[in-house]
């Protein structure tokens, strides 16, 4: 079944995709014992592909019944010789031997339009009586088309395509290591932010000590406010010691922090300013309640409460 | 020492009761421009002349008219063209034929408030005059010299994008204005506002409701409000930063600045940061007040390079990296 599926394609193809000839001479057709099949494997093709002509020979009996003569190349119009070659076959077909004897001929188009294979003779001898006959094939046209993208022409998409893999495995090889190196960085920030506030506690106990009788009232708000305003810089990217209370606390509200420490951050940083510039003596119940807050947003931010 | 705050913005309080009035005065005419408004004011209290540039059409003469018209006071345009004389502004001296003596025919500057419109369309002749004048607040007339009235203020128009037929103020003599002003366009909804305010079949005016000694009194007021030592070092600071930019770690505008701003800088921005403080009724100055006003005191002061032209770097644009490094006290 399978095999006779085959066959069909096989004749269905000669039979749209090639111009078949097939003439014997009066002898031969006597004798019905030879026939010659000259027919093109597409009858359109592309300029900068080739076309194949095959001239096929076939009789009844074994290879030696006939002696095929050597012929010339055919005579084209538009088109190029670029190689032939000949096969011998035998095939047993209801218990009758077969001889099959095939030429090959390769040509190249040479511009698009219509090319042909002008006919030829092939010229044989009955071996069993020594008779020479002679087969002719008929003009067969061949449609000369557009040329396609040669195959070479898309060589650089294995070397792009080996690029581009490559680039990927790097981005994933990348992406994955800095994943990797936020998750590090983030357990160090986070151990840098509990250092950070923890560092700035002692820098106000440093810097302002209540119990001192002689306490510099307007410098210690001064430094209550200078160290509020770095912490919120270092913390929480807030607008450095170059940037007026106003800005800074604009800012803040960008920062999504709690609205009660903003309200706290604004008192402290608004009464600096008053004692800061004002000229007016600094009230102690204000300095120690800057202090208190400070000290609370500080322990707040180290416990995580402060947005 | 310890400064009575209590008692300056007592005095604040009271002298800056016309401000409202004013500002509700010049609102009934101008829309929007709180900032051009708000800038005038200041150079009315701080005895600061103002120089305004914008594209025309966007109320610098009208808003200067209104605020004159909210002050019971003289006030003369003087409309600079090609042609204008020093005599025309200043004043001269005239031949009187009957009584065969010269007398002196006094010019408009002898105002208290006096509109330069389009200052830049008169010769640098009749723009030096009116500038020394201003500097000096007073006139010289052929043998005797007069006094300017208090208060005495010059409000110079400009307009930024015409170069033919004009005199570029000298840079020299931009300096002697407190504040040089850049009036920008209206918001939608103000242009909105202002054409329907203006195609009105009856167009609103100002009504006077400040007279000079309100004003005289409120610039006392000025003077005294209180400007602590860490203030003036950081106006220093600021001023000094348009000089030696590398010493305040603005390396990069070394090569941008050509020339950096006077002492009237510093002075005036002192000035100008009290009035600042004043209309928002303090009776201190706080950073908050030298930034506010930072940019309209130092932007005609600073001479950028010939490289800083040609990549297009303005002097806003350095005072502005100036202010945003300079730390506050």
């Amino acid at each position: 079944m399978k095999l006779i599926t085959w066959r069909s394609v096989i004749t269905l193809f000669i039979f749209f995709n090639t111009c078949t000839v097939i003439a014997q001479d009066a002898d031969s057709l006597a004798m019905s014992a030879i026939s010659l099949n000259a027919f093109v494997r597409q009858s359109e093709v592309p300029q900068n592909r080739t076309v194949e002509l095959v001239i096929r020979l076939h009789w009844s009996g074994d290879l030696d019944r006939y002696e095929v003569h050597a012929f010339d190349d055919p005579i084209l119009q538009n088109l190029q010789i670029q190689g032939s070659g000949s096969t011998n076959r035998v095939a047993s077909e209801n218990g009758v031997t077969k001889a099959i004897r095939e030429y090959t001929f390769t040509f190249k188009p040479e511009a698009i339009g219509m090319g042909y294979i002008e006919s030829f003779i092939v010229k044989y001898t009955d071996l069993s009586s020594g008779v020479e006959h002679r087969l002719t094939t008929n003009r067969i046209p061949v449609k000369v088309i557009d040329p396609i993208p040669d195959a070479a022409s898309k060589a650089w998409i294995v070397p792009v395509l080996i690029v581009l893999v490559a680039g990927g495995a790097f981005l994933v090889v990348q992406n994955v290591r800095k994943k990797k190196a936020a998750r590090q960085k983030n357990q160090v920030d986070s151990a840098d932010a509990v250092a950070m506030e923890e560092e700035y506690l002692q820098l106000l106990r440093e810097s302002v000590d209540l119990n001192e009788p002689t306490l510099n009232g307007g410098k210690s708000f001064s430094d209550i406010s200078r160290l509020l305003r770095r912490f919120l810089h270092e913390r929480f990217d807030a607008p450095g010691l170059e940037a007026t209370t106003t800005q800074v606390i604009d800012s803040l509200s960008d920062r999504k922090l709690n609205d009660r420490v903003v309200n706290e951050i604004k008192e402290i940083l608004t009464s600096a300013d008053i004692s800061k510039f004002s000229g007016k003596a600094v009230d102690r119940a204000n300095l120690e309640r800057a202090y208190t807050i400070v000290e609370s947003i500080l322990q707040k931010s180290l416990r995580g409460e402060i947005l | 020492m310890s400064i009575d705050i209590s008692a300056i913005s007592a005095k604040i309080e009271k002298e800056s009761e016309f401000i409202e009035k004013i500002t509700n005065q010049v609102s009934k005419v101008i829309v929007g421009q709180k900032y051009m408004i708000e800038r005038l004011l200041i150079g009315l209290l701080s005895d600061g002349h103002v120089l305004l540039e914008g594209v025309p059409g966007l109320a610098k003469t009208m808003a200067v008219k209104t605020l004159s018209d909210t002050i019971k006071t003289q006030f003369q345009r003087i409309q600079f063209t090609p042609d204008l004389l020093p005599a025309d502004v200043m004043g001269t001296v005239i031949y009187e034929q009957k009584t065969g003596t010269f007398s002196v025919k006094k010019g408009p500057v002898f105002s208290n408030l006096v509109l330069a419109d389009e200052i830049n369309r008169s010769p640098a002749k009749v723009q030096s005059a009116l500038l020394e004048a201003m500097q000096e607040r007073q006139v010289t007339i052929g043998d005797e010299t007069f006094k300017l009235p208090d208060p005495f203020l010059v409000l110079a128009t400009q307009n930024p994008i015409e170069q033919e037929g004009t005199y570029p103020l000298p840079e020299a003599q931009v300096d002697r204005f407190m504040l040089k002003l850049s009036i920008g366009y209206p918001n939608r909804e103000e242009e909105l506002e202002i054409m329907r305010r203006m195609t009105a079949l009856q167009t609103p005016t100002a009504e006077a409701v400040v007279s000079p000694k309100d004003i005289v009194a409120a610039k006392k007021v000025v003077h005294e409000v209180y400007i602590d030592p860490k203030i003036e070092n950081y106006i220093i600071d600021i001023v000094f930063a348009t000089r030696q930019p590398r010493e305040f770690g603005l390396a990069e505008l070394e090569e941008l600045i050509d020339f950096g701003a006077s002492p009237r800088a510093s002075i005036n921005l002192s000035m100008a940061a009290r009035a600042h403080a004043f209309l928002r009724r303090r009776g201190f100055v706080t950073p908050e007040d030298v930034r506010a006003i930072g940019m309209d005191v130092l932007r005609h002061r600073i001479i950028v390079t010939y490289e800083a032209e040609a990549e297009e770097i303005t002097s806003e644009e350095v005072v502005r990296k100036i202010l945003n490094k300079i730390e506050v006290p």
